[in-house]
């Protein structure tokens, strides 16, 4: 999967909901770019060639935005062109630029986020919060699997006698769907029926639960969160600074470029980048004891 | 003191005739007892009365203890540590997604801490080799696997008492063997009392302390394995399921009867004077049916092919019986020889004419019937009469009817498929798919989760139906069954079919993947391979 999953899913977890917030909130342009960025490097480190695919709907989305922004928002003070006494202008443009790369950026970190929170570590988070749902969640991920392969082999044992799910008429097709449908839950229940004696006979009852759990917290999860502690600092000085504060309207604020801010700005890319400068060293390692052997 | 005693113990459902009447009996501790008995003689239900949580409603009368104690003054607590319970199904038990976190579960429930929790779940990975898959998905492992993972995740409680409910039914005889060895071991090397019902009395017998013999709810016999065999007759429902050494030897006599292989063959070089060989017959002349040519066929592009220059010849009227070890591919075979999967390379001719030319839906109505591993996945109505005649025009019925009656099974009719016994859904799936008709019928494992009684009732069935022209394969891990009932047997192996041959030339070639008689009689009768062979000799 990915590198990043050795780490304790607190952590993980609690990076993304850092790296998400600062994406959503702040509109500011160097900002928006710096999480863009970072997220993409991420995924092409995670995934390989494959992320530069991403680009296909990235692009897309973004000029859209660009498009249908200015469409409806007529403010700002540099109009372009006019349309119908709607005025066109440069604000609308990079405002709708700027909402598109959150778009995309939101999607992207989301993504990585699917590739390295693990099965075990939502059940980890979950189990901490209520234990009865954490294992409510691992009996889903063990029953979706099977009742789908259950499923497909009614459909494939119907298929052998004739009766085929995917040819003939219509009427005929659904019936036959519905009929194997029912009797999925037939057996689904019957499968209910005597997992649950077998949690009985395991102890399953009216007693207290606890929970077990394969992580450890090690010295790499604790330098993240103080770096991440770091962030926050910065984040809490910046915002008193004004650097994350931008407007589009009614026209552009002047970007802060006096030295203090760039060392900001630079202090938040670097945060940024950490995720990624991480899984690259991961890869590296790999890579640098594959070519020793 | 004894571990475990039963002492006129009696149950009976709500409503119902008493299923068990008066059983009594003693387990020592440290003791392996095996509970045998025909199904619907009340086995199940008896070890279910040992295990409080599982045991049904309905009224018990008699006391049944436990280290002295009875069973309904022990706390929750105590029930669920002391008393371990593995049922017959390795699927249904389990309920998380990942093996440790299944190992780990019984423990959650009993509050142990986080600590303790670790420690166990790493103790027992460990003795059962577990920690090599620790992290795996529950549903990636094989059947003789996940079996294991629920022993172990019993195991991780530690109980005192072991209650196995046919473990072993879903298994192939492989995986079988390995489970009931590592559950000896446990019990030589721990000292747990372990109280089994099972089937497979070849592998079983030899390995119990002590039998307890259950028909129609009443205890028949109580004592050790040498005596069952001195105990039951010829004619008894139990004597199939007795091992072939003991049977052989029980026509001549009633004291002294070998149990194992090994003592067999001491009693077969000294008792069986006649020596001549079998002969061999010769194999009817008929014509080609189905022609496969270097099949080859895998389901992604990365993997290994399962299927690799897979040619076979499937003459009309004959019994063709496939076998080879679990997970060979053997199954994959027949889907792409029956066009529910597309080789690769290779042709299938039909009759003459390519595959690829006919149409599905006469494709599985008149020429191949297949029989699903699973009989379950073919049933979609709630009775069997509307599983039956549903949607079957009406000049089919007639043939229905008829195979009904054949098969005996009338008293099916007004129930739900799924209440059905195991020998009674496939004999439904059976009249299903000879329906229409079809030319050539595939069986896959037909011989899964059935009992030594079924198995005779099944053969007979199919050599029915072979006599009458019907085209007959099957594919199967279970070689007394391919011994029987086969006209041609081959060797899956590798992704190839090898040495095609009748039963008695390819089993008497073989030293150890053979039948029990073979193995029995060998050197000293040449090419015996069935238990007939054995026995018209004695």
């Amino acid at each position: 999967m990915s590198e990043l999953s050795t780490y304790h899913p607190f952590v993980l977890c609690s990076f993304f909901v850092v790296l998400l917030a600062c994406t959503m909130f702040f509109m500011h342009p160097v900002l928006l770019v710096i999480s863009f960025v970072a997220a993409f490097t991420l995924l092409c480190r995670i995934k390989g060639k494959t992320a530069w695919k991403q680009l296909y709907w990235i692009v897309p989305v973004i000029l859209l935005s660009a498009v249908i922004n200015p469409m409806f928002s007529h403010n700002g003070e540099h109009p372009i062109l006019y349309v119908n006494s709607n005025a066109i202008t440069l604000e609308a443009i990079a405002y709708g630029f700027a909402i598109g790369t959150l778009l995309a950026t939101m999607m992207l970190w989301c993504q990585i986020f699917q590739l390295t929170m693990t099965s075990d570590a939502f059940y980890y988070l979950c189990s901490k919060g209520s234990p009865t749902f954490a294992l409510l969640l691992s009996m889903t991920l063990r029953f979706v699997p099977l009742f789908k392969m259950q499923l497909l082999q009614m459909i494939a044992a119907q298929r052998a006698i004739g009766q085929d799910v995917a040819q003939g008429s219509y009427i005929r097709r659904l019936r036959l769907a519905f009929r194997i449908l029912s009797m999925m839950i037939t057996w689904a229940l019957e499968q209910a029926i005597e997992g649950a004696d077998a949690m009985r006979a395991r102890g399953y009852g009216d007693q207290k639960r606890t929970t077990f759990s394969i992580y450890t917290m090690t010295s790499q999860d604790r330098a993240a969160l103080y770096a991440l502690g770091t962030f926050i600092g910065l984040l809490v000085i910046m915002t008193l600074m004004d650097s994350t504060y931008y407007a589009y309207y009614p026209t552009f604020s002047t970007m802060q470029v006096a030295p203090l801010h760039l060392i900001l700005y630079s202090g938040y890319a670097l945060f940024f980048f950490i995720p990624a400068w991480q899984e690259g060293r991961f890869q590296k390692q790999w890579h640098i004891y594959n070519v020793s052997k | 003191m004894a571990h475990i005693q039963c002492q006129q113990v009696t149950f009976c459902y709500p409503n119902e005739q008493p299923l068990l009447q008066n059983i009594h009996f003693t387990v020592e501790p440290g003791q392996w007892l095996t509970i045998v008995g025909a199904s619907g003689s009340g086995k199940t239900t008896l070890l279910k009365c040992l295990k409080p949580e599982l045991t049904p409603h309905g009224t018990q009368s008699g006391v049944i203890t436990i280290d002295g104690q009875s069973l309904q003054t022990l706390t929750p607590q105590q029930s669920a540590t002391m008393l371990g319970f593995v049922h017959q199904s390795p699927e249904t038990q389990i309920v998380t997604d990942r093996v440790w976190h299944e190992l780990a579960f019984g423990l959650e429930n009993i509050g142990c801490t986080q600590q303790e929790i670790r420690k166990r779940v790493a103790e027992v990975a460990h003795y059962f080799g577990i920690h090599r898959y620790f992290h795996e998905e529950t549903m990636h492992l094989s059947g003789g696997q996940k079996q294991l993972v629920n022993v172990a995740a019993i195991l991780a409680m530690h109980p005192t008492v072991l209650l196995l409910d046919e473990p072993t039914a879903q298994l192939d005889p492989i995986a079988a063997k390995s489970f009931l060895h590592t559950i000896k071991q446990l019990q030589q090397e721990l000292g747990l009392t372990v109280i089994i019902v099972e089937h497979r009395l070849e592998e079983v017998l030899p390995l119990s302390d002590r039998i307890v013999v259950l028909e129609e709810g009443k205890q028949l016999y109580d004592g050790t394995p040498q005596a069952l065999a001195e105990a039951v007759t010829p004619q008894s429902r139990l004597y199939e399921s007795l091992p072939i050494a003991a049977r052989v030897a029980m026509s001549r006599q009633r004291q002294n009867i070998p149990l194992t292989i090994q003592q067999g063959q001491r009693w077969v070089r000294t008792q069986i004077t006649d020596t001549t060989r079998f002969n061999e017959q010769t194999l009817p002349t008929r014509n080609p049916l189905v022609e496969a040519h270097e099949l080859s066929f895998r389901y992604t592009p990365q993997a290994p092919f399962i299927v690799r220059n897979f040619s076979c010849t499937i003459y009309e009227g004959e019994l063709l019986a496939i076998v080879g070890s679990n997970g060979s591919g053997k199954s994959t075979a027949l889907k792409c020889i029956s066009h529910l999967l597309i080789p690769q390379r290779g042709t299938v001719k039909l009759a003459g004419k390519k595959l690829t030319s006919y149409k599905a839906n006469e494709l599985y109505t008149t020429w191949f019937g297949i029989l699903p591993q699973n009989p379950r996945t073919l049933f979609l109505h709630k009775t069997v009469q509307q599983e039956l005649f549903d949607g079957i025009g009406a000049d089919k019925h007639a043939r229905i009817q008829q195979y009904i009656e054949r098969f005996s099974i009338q008293h099916c009719l007004q129930r739900h498929p799924y209440d059905c016994s195991g020998g009674e859904q496939q004999k439904i799936a059976l009249i299903k798919i000879l329906t229409h008709a079809p030319k050539i019928l595939l069986l896959d494992e037909p011989t899964k989760g059935l009992d030594p009684h079924m198995k005779k009732e099944l053969i007979v069935l199919l050599k029915e139906l072979q006599q009458q022209g019907q085209t007959i394969v099957l594919v199967s891990h279970d070689l007394e069954f391919c011994a029987a009932v086969s006209e041609r047997c081959a060797m899956f192996f590798d992704g190839q079919l090898l040495a095609i041959q009748a039963p008695r030339p390819f089993f008497a070639s073989n030293r150890f993947y053979t039948t029990a008689a073979h193995r029995l009689t060998y050197p000293h009768l040449e090419n015996a391979i069935t238990f007939e062979d054995v026995m018209s000799r004695c």
